[in-house]
């Protein structure tokens, strides 16, 4: 088999993206088991970019001859589902600056492009800035944030690295972090107050807000944190320090239970968490005075049916037009919310619909300054860009893209487990 | 979510939820956001952080993986509610801790559990217990040691037919620097604790008879640099093709391997080379 035709059997793929918790379904036709000129359900990238691929070379892939006899060793494999682009998940806006970070959770790094990027085209844009690669420790990254203040970028990682790394905000390349602090395991989303020179994590297994000094690092313990029954919080994910109002907004998905011990270094057993019993609350965005500690109450829910809350991810809040905006991954959606809103409410305007190119967003910032909102699509190669008051069934200003125009994206967000479904002959992949 | 099981039999997908302490069951063909047929959730249910899970179609059961109750919880599989566990596996003499994979071999009589433990004394590889025990026992059989290659074992997978546990030895190096809420005690504020991402330790796909026992190299096995495993964390099988699929997190993705000898008898003739001779000091 030629190179070509290797490269051709690679990706399966994809339909349907999730955020941390989805099930993923891939086709395996039938007719083309053990056939190396397969034609994969979907295709990934018809040819992928080695340059920028994370994933292994591909001449490797293996002849059936080669494998018949085989019980072991090192065997290649004969087909592989990876996404060789990135994937954006977190956004922050640095306005004075005019530059956009985003997360990439596929690839684990940060791109930074310019504010005023991006267009019509089907071509991928040229970020101005990545870094990426083992030195940077940047593994599973979920939140992202500038700190132009201090000219610093922040990046979160969510799954088992538990730690968050700080760079210089023109950082480029596999470059070592300025700082780096250990966090709770399953923190997501971030955000500094510069005045209080302070940052907020959520960390979404604790359900809880954890407060640090501005430039902790090591295992430097929380100033403060917010958790428990009475916080409302519930499996969190975005999180905003509204420093001009003293509030932190928190978005939260809903699942909860009392926490306990779980991991390899710890024997104990928590019989209150035995008989605590989990739940499923509706989600929610909980907003709480930025001196909360402990199991304080918020000041404001929005919560319920009229809200269309449906996995919310990422949050911004514009402080000049005092609105909330939400990345509704769930429903494929940004809500906008009154600032000041709560209970159950509907939001001011929604951005929902096939035109809007919305696809499993998990970002999304406000730029009051250019009155325009970005969105960072995890189930589209894209973030795009609306004016800041579109509403309904908007089309985008402009589109940043990380891979070319109709490529899908592989959706995988650290697959720690797999299934076979014998009666579909599908594979079924959890993130 | 690091665990889920497909339900042949009765055309399902039973999937466990860590930080709502409940299992859900869907239709097979489930898609988008479609609501579960069954939910197991509440404090009589003693789920804490159900991590993975396993389905016995021939019993009618289905075996819940606790990393936090550090227990295995079996239900019935058609249970729904506030529903106790028919029987649990936990307690010192189990040896179980950080319970992450669970597999179960109706035709044997076994259940299979990955443990890790990094607690004084304690045992980190396959534990094989009876299909109906409960309470504090012993595992009947357990596959730990240098020579396993196991320094952390995840996902499990089992061929009933001829009795092979299949197991996803992720084999990074996970030192969590919080115990919950706050920095551990036991590090020192400088610790510099590695990336999981980048630790000299490569993972393997393992195979192994459901009757052996000790400190025993696989008897097939998946790895090096070929198979482009760093370090895989999921793995299930299609006896019927030879395929074993493979997730792995640093790759982000998803692989087949073609490996029919781990289907056929003869694989039980001998262990295969000690996957990491090594790692013996370790």
């Amino acid at each position: 088999m030629n190179k070509i035709g290797r490269r051709r059997s690679l990706a399966l793929a994809l339909v349907s993206f999730s955020t941390p918790c989805l099930l993923f379904t891939f086709l395996r036709p039938k007719e083309s088991r053990h056939n190396n000129d397969e034609t994969p359900a979907v295709m990934l990238a018809t040819i992928f970019p080695e340059e920028i691929c994370l994933s292994p070379k591909l001449d490797g892939l293996v002849d059936n001859e080669e494998m018949s006899s085989s019980i072991g060793g090192e065997l290649p494999p004969i087909r592989l589902v990876s996404d060789p682009y990135p994937t954006f998940n977190g956004i922050s806006l640095d306005v004075e600056n005019n530059r956009v970070a985003m997360s990439d959770e596929n690839r684990k790094g940060v791109l930074v492009y310019d504010r005023a990027g991006g267009n019509k085209s089907s071509v991928a844009t040229s970020p101005l800035r990545q870094i990426i690669g083992p030195d940077s420790q940047i593994g599973y990254i979920a939140g992202v944030t500038f700190d132009p203040a201090h000219r610093e970028i922040y990046a979160v990682n969510n799954d088992l690295d538990d730690r968050i790394v700080v760079f210089d905000d023109d950082a480029h390349g596999d470059v070592k972090p300025k700082r780096r602090l250990f966090v709770p395991h399953q923190a997501w989303g971030i955000s500094v107050n510069p005045a209080a020179d302070q940052f907020a994590i959520s960390v979404q297994q604790l359900s809880m807000v954890a407060i640090y000094r501005r430039e902790a690092k090591g295992l430097e313990a929380p100033l403060r944190i917010i958790e428990g029954p009475s916080t409302g919080l519930a499996d969190p994910h975005g999180l905003y320090w509204d420093a001009g109002h003293h509030e932190i907004v928190v978005a939260n998905h809903g699942n909860y239970s009392v926490i306990a011990s779980y991991s390899a270094y710890d024997a104990g057993v928590s019989s209150q968490a035995m008989s605590a019993g989990g739940h499923f609350l509706p989600p929610s965005l909980n907003v709480f005075q930025d001196s909360a500690s402990a199991d304080a109450k918020p000041a404001r829910t929005i919560q319920g049916a009229h809200t269309q809350l449906n996995w919310p991810m990422g949050i911004d809040i514009d402080s000049v037009h005092e609105e909330i905006a939400v990345a509704n991954n769930g429903d494929n959606s940004v809500l906008v919310f009154r600032r000041s809103a709560q209970g159950d409410v509907e939001p001011v305007r929604v951005i929902r619909g096939p035109r809007t190119g919305i696809v499993s967003p998990m970002g999304v910032a406000i730029d009051a300054k250019n009155d325009e909102i970005w969105v960072a699509n995890y189930g589209d190669h894209t973030a795009e860009v609306f004016s800041r008051t579109a509403t309904g069934n908007a089309v985008p200003k402009r589109i940043v893209r990380n891979a070319p125009a109709g490529t899908p994206t592989g959706g995988f967000g650290n697959p720690y487990a797999v299934a076979y479904d014998s009666k579909r002959d599908q594979l079924l992949v959890p993130n | 979510m690091h665990g889920l099981a497909y339900d042949a039999t009765h055309d399902e997908v039973v999937v466990p939820v860590a930080l709502g302490a409940a299992v859900l069951t869907f239709r097979g063909g489930a898609t988008g956001s479609e609501a579960p047929i069954r939910t197991i959730q509440g404090p009589k249910t003693h789920l804490v952080r159900p991590h993975t899970l396993a389905v016995d179609e021939k019993n009618d059961e289905i075996i819940v993986a606790d990393t936090s109750s550090r227990s295995l919880l079996v239900f019935s599989r058609d249970a729904d509610g506030d529903i106790p566990p028919k029987r649990i596996i936990a307690g010192p003499k189990t040896g179980l801790l950080f319970i992450v994979g669970v597999a179960v071999d109706p035709i044997h009589d076994r259940i299979v559990a990955a443990s890790a433990s990094s607690v004084r004394g304690g045992k980190t590889g396959v534990f094989i217990f009876g299909r109906t025990d409960d309470g504090d026992i012993a595992p009947v059989g357990l596959i730990a040691g240098p020579h396993t290659g196991i320094v952390r074992p995840w996902q499990l997978a089992i061929d009933p037919a001829l009795g092979r546990v299949f197991v996803a030895a992720i084999n990074n190096e996970n030192h969590p620097p919080y115990a919950l809420e706050m920095p551990r005690k036991d590090l020192p504020p400088d610790a510099d604790l590695p990336s999981p991402w980048k630790t000299g330790a490569p993972g393997f796909v393992g195979m192994w008879n459901i009757s052996d026992t000790g400190d025993i190299p696989p008897r097939g096995i998946i790895e090096g640099p070929d198979s482009y495993l760093v370090h895989p964390a999921g793995v299930a099988i299609n006896p019927s093709t030879g395929e074993v699929f493979v997730t792995d997190g640093v790759r982000n993705g998803l692989f087949t391997f073609l490996a029919p000898g781990f289907f056929s008898k003869e694989a039980n003739a001998s262990h295969y080379a000690d996957p990491h001779p090594d790692w013996s000091g370790r």
